[in-house]
């Protein structure tokens, strides 16, 4: 009895960190999560259906971004690159050359993940400020090749992208249950967030196995790291190409889903986002990319949906004043100064200390 | 001929600005070790505000004065309220939150004044003069004396005056400093302030003439970054060297490079300063001028 | 304001539908019993278009003209068919991310019977896929002649392309240009690209070359660059494609090198607050505006008049600026094909697909010229264009030198998919 409690609750053996769920707890919530995945896209209408699918497909993305800033502490403004070589890459392999549904996204996901490799040395002499620059140039040089090499790209008007998620009959764009039609949005969803679930499993592998501790003792202390052997060149390299991968990935299901891409798709602002939601979401934690991610995609929508009972918000600005786009904006920024000010490590310690103080209760700690 | 030289000037009087942008980087970097990403909202209020004393028909230079003191007040409180909370904090959470407050600064013009084109109405105007069949727009030799003086003043106090001392050993060595006296927080707000002051008159710069005032002006600050990281990011005259040399490296490809290598893609002038910026990196990660990091075991 | 209140009340509606729907899982096959955005005597129809960011310059006063519109026709004319009161719900996208156009389509789409204004190349790219699936209409207010063609979509204006050639056609047959050398500098974005495929298009119709094609980027600081190496390459006629913004920079660049080419310059190129700028002298002696609508801020037209009426009504704070024209004239387009639906019987989206294929022209009281719609393979837009000049003391800081310029280039202009 008391050796149960000892390992359902508290950390008492090495093998214990490296269980993905480590308690009842953790088993039970993933099951609520299961639920809430097949319930929520049948609840939702179509736009709040879209909603969660952008979500989804930012989530993959702050992953892969949390690997490499959160595990290893480079902080990188390209991300948005490597999102668009994944777009356009599942533009040109469903599109044009026809390869089936997992072949392109895997292709994809490998196109980014090359690129990243190509460039990861690079980030190797550079560090802190200076990277984050660097990093910026490379997205000034990523821009240029999306809006001229046409052939691929279609140049500055964008490419229609023909990029299925089907497999044999099932066609996650026409998916029914029983007689019942599924809308391609709850689709969507279902096929979103089941791709969350993989890649957010599998990046919590990396990150709890030997790869990640070597990352960490990089952020930590290069030297250091270096010193009992760790190899910088092989886990800084190897944690742009996977983090580049998952950026690919997202690309080419947004490419898949939107339909149509254009260079717009991929620019700073798209950078930024990420990164905002791994900060508000919590470095260095898979679960954390993810609440951050919904929680920046969802709250905008959510305060266009009360913004009729805010004072000196108008919906449109048609009447003058602020118009709720700018608050988001402003908010945007807000939510980014107060969770570094006031929580550091993002909705990912809240949810921590949530969690403590269910698991400890009825004590304070 | 002619022509190189008129290009030069264009190159030079945007490398002026440039280099203006650069100098204000430069001041907080060194005080803090940050780079400030909400310098294009600084630029961009400061080019409002500049607008708006105009407006109440403030005299010009006196306008840009009010301007320059609003937005000093501003850096001062950024610097008070937040990112003296975040002394300790690794360099990129405050690098982020200078980005948030990026997007806070931006919005806060747009409230008060919308989307809309303002002219400035400074007393430039278009007005040019001609040397040897080179037009010179007499806003360019402002530009650039602007930077120069600023550069000169700049180079003055960190030299010569007691401040100026106390900010470069803040940024050594604060422990040391506030040993002999020197409160590293009072020396961060100025940093601030001043950041704010150069940033006002990059502003004003920028919407001279017919050029006009809108949020498109602190997209400025993206463009000098590779200048910022050229010269080096502590380092006063890196910053203007590496103001100039992009401003006329950015001029000389849009003039030669652009229409004759369509094969490089349009607006290859976009592109180049930060080829040339990653270039150097990759031989000095530092930058021209900046000073190397030591790394201690 | 009243738009404000639709819009919370429409989204209440929406959450309390999604609900109701969750048990049949799915809105799939049942568009046709119910038909959105109809309830009652009421017409509701979306309009996607940037009002906070760089872009609300053109969306804000777009909005502004197409609410006028319905305003004027709800009160006077008892709503569209005598009967059905038209709402606009609104919702606000960013121009620079084409992902928010197709989001807020979503957020909006089961309460709109149609789209009446979508601003962004982009924008309208990016619903394209959507729009056919849900069988939806929209009305796009930027005018890509590849939309000519696309059974979703109304464009009402002369598209890019031909405002280029009757532009820089005018200035080189009539306009005493005869014989210059033509170049162009344009925005990298489609839609420079566009003007630029237009003057090309002349340059092979009439049997000369463009000397130069020169781009630029909107946050590009600096031009004399470009400037200069129009000026070197002799330009007489430049055909200008740009924003607001940058407008003024450029000019401003070429009137202090002394370079006074004969500037032609788009629709959205334009803005009022450049009448009253430094280059207002030099605009007003080398710049026209190469547009639709034969007399914009020419009182003597019956249609003008109105429009301006209308405009002291229901927008009072609103300067009625070009974009505020392309909102209002949206509205002719929207009411023509709704009116041609109750007309028909079937006010379904289904029906409006099929009545925007029956609609054959627009009146629009003779603000601009006539947009043959029909079957989407034989439409054809309005060829002919409206030569503006800058004159600071008009309405709008511009005033007409000649209407209904009708190039024979642009006469053969063929529409087909890129």
């Amino acid at each position: 009895m008391t050796a149960r409690w000892r390992n359902t609750r508290l950390t008492t053996e090495y093998a214990d960190d490296l269980k993905l769920f480590r308690s009842r707890l953790a088993q039970s919530g993933a099951a609520l999560l299961v639920l809430a995945w097949l319930v929520l896209p049948l609840l939702l209408g179509e736009y709040w259906s879209t909603i969660l699918v952008y979500a989804g497909i930012a989530s993959i993305g702050a992953i892969g971004l949390n690997l490499l800033t959160g595990y290893t502490g480079q902080v990188s403004m390209g991300h948005a690159v490597f999102y668009g070589i994944g777009a356009y890459s599942a533009a040109v392999f469903a599109g044009r050359w026809g390869l089936p549904f997992p072949l392109w996204l895997i292709a994809a996901a490998v196109a980014g993940g090359v690129v990243g490799g190509l460039v990861g040395p690079f980030a190797l002499r550079l560090r802190g400020s200076y990277l984050v620059i660097v990093s910026l140039g490379l997205l000034v040089l990523g821009t240029h090749v999306f809006e001229n090499w046409s052939s691929v790209t279609g140049g500055l008007t964008g490419t229609t992208v023909q990029a299925p998620v089907a497999l044999g009959p099932v066609d996650v764009g026409k998916l029914s249950i029983g007689s019942a039609r599924l809308s391609r949005n709850q689709g969507w969803v279902y096929f979103t967030w089941a791709m969350v679930a993989i890649l957010g499993l599998a990046a919590r592998n990396i990150a709890k196995s030997r790869p990640g501790r070597a990352l960490q003792a990089i952020r930590d202390r290069d030297l250091a790291a270096e010193v009992i052997g760790v190899s910088l060149v092989h886990y800084k390299v190897g944690a742009f190409v996977v983090s580049s991968g998952y950026a690919a990935c997202a690309g080419a299901m947004y490419a898949s889903y939107a339909r149509y891409v254009s260079p717009l798709d991929f620019s700073l602002l798209l950078s930024i986002q990420f990164i905002a939601m791994i900060v508000v979401g919590g470095i260095g934690t898979i679960h954390g990319s993810i609440l951050g991610a919904v929680l920046l995609t969802i709250l905008p929508r959510a305060i266009e949906a009360v913004s009729g009972s805010l004072p000196f918000v108008s919906a449109n600005g048609t009447g003058g004043g602020l118009t709720v786009q700018s608050l988001n904006q402003a908010l945007f920024g807000l939510l980014i100064i107060g969770f570094l000010l006031f929580e550091p490590l993002g909705l990912a310690e809240v949810w921590r200390r949530l969690s403590r103080y269910f698991k400890a209760w009825p004590f304070s700690y | 001929m002619t022509d190189f030289a008129q290009f030069l000037i264009a190159g030079l009087s945007l490398g002026a600005v440039y280099a203006l942008i650069c100098l204000a980087f430069v001041v907080v970097y060194r005080a803090s070790l940050v780079i400030n990403f909400s310098l294009g909202g600084m630029v961009v209020l400061g080019a409002y505000l500049a607008y708006q004393f105009v407006a109440w028909r403030v005299p010009f230079f006196l306008a840009v004065l009010l301007a320059s003191l609003v937005v000093a007040l501003v850096g001062l409180a950024i610097e008070r309220l937040v990112l003296r909370r975040m002394v300790g904090q690794p360099v990129f959470a405050v690098i982020l939150i200078t980005l948030g407050l990026l997007y806070v600064l931006e919005q806060v013009c747009t409230t008060f004044w919308g989307y809309d084109l303002r002219m400035l109405g400074d007393p430039w105007g278009l007005r040019t003069f001609a040397v040897a069949g080179v037009t010179i727009k007499v806003v360019d030799l402002w530009t650039i004396a602007a930077s120069a003086v600023a550069l000169g003043l700049l180079f003055f106090v960190f030299r010569r005056t007691t401040i100026g001392i106390a900010m470069r050993a803040a940024a050594s060595d604060p422990e040391a400093a506030l040993a002999h006296g020197v409160s590293p927080r009072t020396i961060q707000g100025l940093a601030w302030a001043l950041a704010g002051v150069l940033a006002v008159i990059a502003g004003v710069f920028i919407g001279s003439g017919s050029r006009g005032v809108d949020l498109s002006v602190s997209a400025v600050a993206l463009r000098a970054f590779p200048a910022t990281i050229l010269g080096g990011l502590d380092s006063t005259e890196g910053a203007v060297a590496g103001g100039l040399i992009v401003g006329v490296v950015e001029v000389m490809s849009a003039a030669y490079i652009t229409p004759n290598a369509p094969s490089l893609g349009s607006n290859i002038h976009v592109v180049i300063p930060y080829l040339l910026m990653i270039a150097v990196m990759l031989v000095r990660p530092y930058g021209l001028f900046g000073t190397a990091e030591v790394r201690r075991a | 304001m009243s738009l404000v209140t639709v819009q919370v009340r429409s989204l209440v509606g929406s959450g309390a539908l999604a609900v109701a729907l969750a048990a049949c899982a799915g809105a799939g096959g049942d568009a046709a019993a119910r038909t959105p955005g109809i309830s009652g005597d009421t017409i509701y129809i979306g309009a996607l278009t940037p009002l906070s960011d760089a872009v609300a310059v053109i969306g804000k006063p777009m909005l502004a003209g197409l609410t006028a519109y319905f305003d004027k026709v709800n009160a006077e004319g008892g709503g569209v068919a005598g009967k059905y009161k038209v709402k606009i719900l609104a919702e606000d996208i960013t121009y620079a991310n084409p992902s928010t156009g197709a989001q807020k389509y979503q957020k909006i789409r089961d309460q709109v019977a149609l789209f009446g204004l979508v601003v962004g190349t982009d924008q309208v790219n990016g619903l394209l896929p959507l729009l056919a699936e849900d069988t939806v209409m929209a009305v796009p207010t930027t005018f890509d002649a590849e939309w000519v063609r696309n059974e979703n979509l109304l464009p009402w204006g002369p598209p890019y392309q031909l405002q280029a050639i009757n532009g820089v056609g005018h200035a080189l047959t009539s306009g005493g240009y005869a014989g210059k050398t033509v170049c162009t500098l344009t925005l990298a974005t489609g839609y420079g690209q566009a003007t630029v495929e237009g003057v090309e298009y002349l340059a092979k119709n009439m049997g000369f070359t463009v000397a130069v094609n020169a781009t630029f980027k909107q946050d590009d600081q600096e031009f004399v660059a470009p400037v200069t190496q129009l000026k070197n390459a002799g330009c007489a006629v430049v055909m200008l494609a740009s924003l607001p913004g940058v407008t003024g920079k450029v000019l401003g660049t070429a009137a202090q090198l002394g370079y006074a080419p004969r500037w032609v310059g788009t629709t959205p190129s334009w803005h009022h607050a450049l009448a009253a700028s430094p280059i207002k002298d030099y605009l007003v002696k080398n710049y026209w505006m190469s547009g639709a609508g034969p007399a914009l801020g020419d009182t003597t037209q019956a249609g003008v008049r109105t429009m301006l009426a209308v405009q002291a009504k229901y927008a009072p704070n609103q300067q009625p600026d070009f974009y505020y024209y392309a909102g209002y004239f949206a509205g002719f387009t929207v009411q023509a094909v709704l009116e041609q639906a109750v007309k028909s019987g079937t006010l379904t989206r289904a029906g409006l697909k099929a009545a925007s294929q029956l609609v054959t022209t627009v009146p629009s009281d003779g603000l601009f010229g006539e947009y043959k719609y029909g079957a989407v393979s034989a439409r054809d837009p309005q060829r002919s264009a409206t030569i503006f000049k800058v004159n600071p003391a008009a309405s709008i800081g511009l005033e007409v030198v000649v209407a209904d310029v009708l190039i024979p280039a642009a006469q053969s202009y063929a529409f087909s998919k890129r």
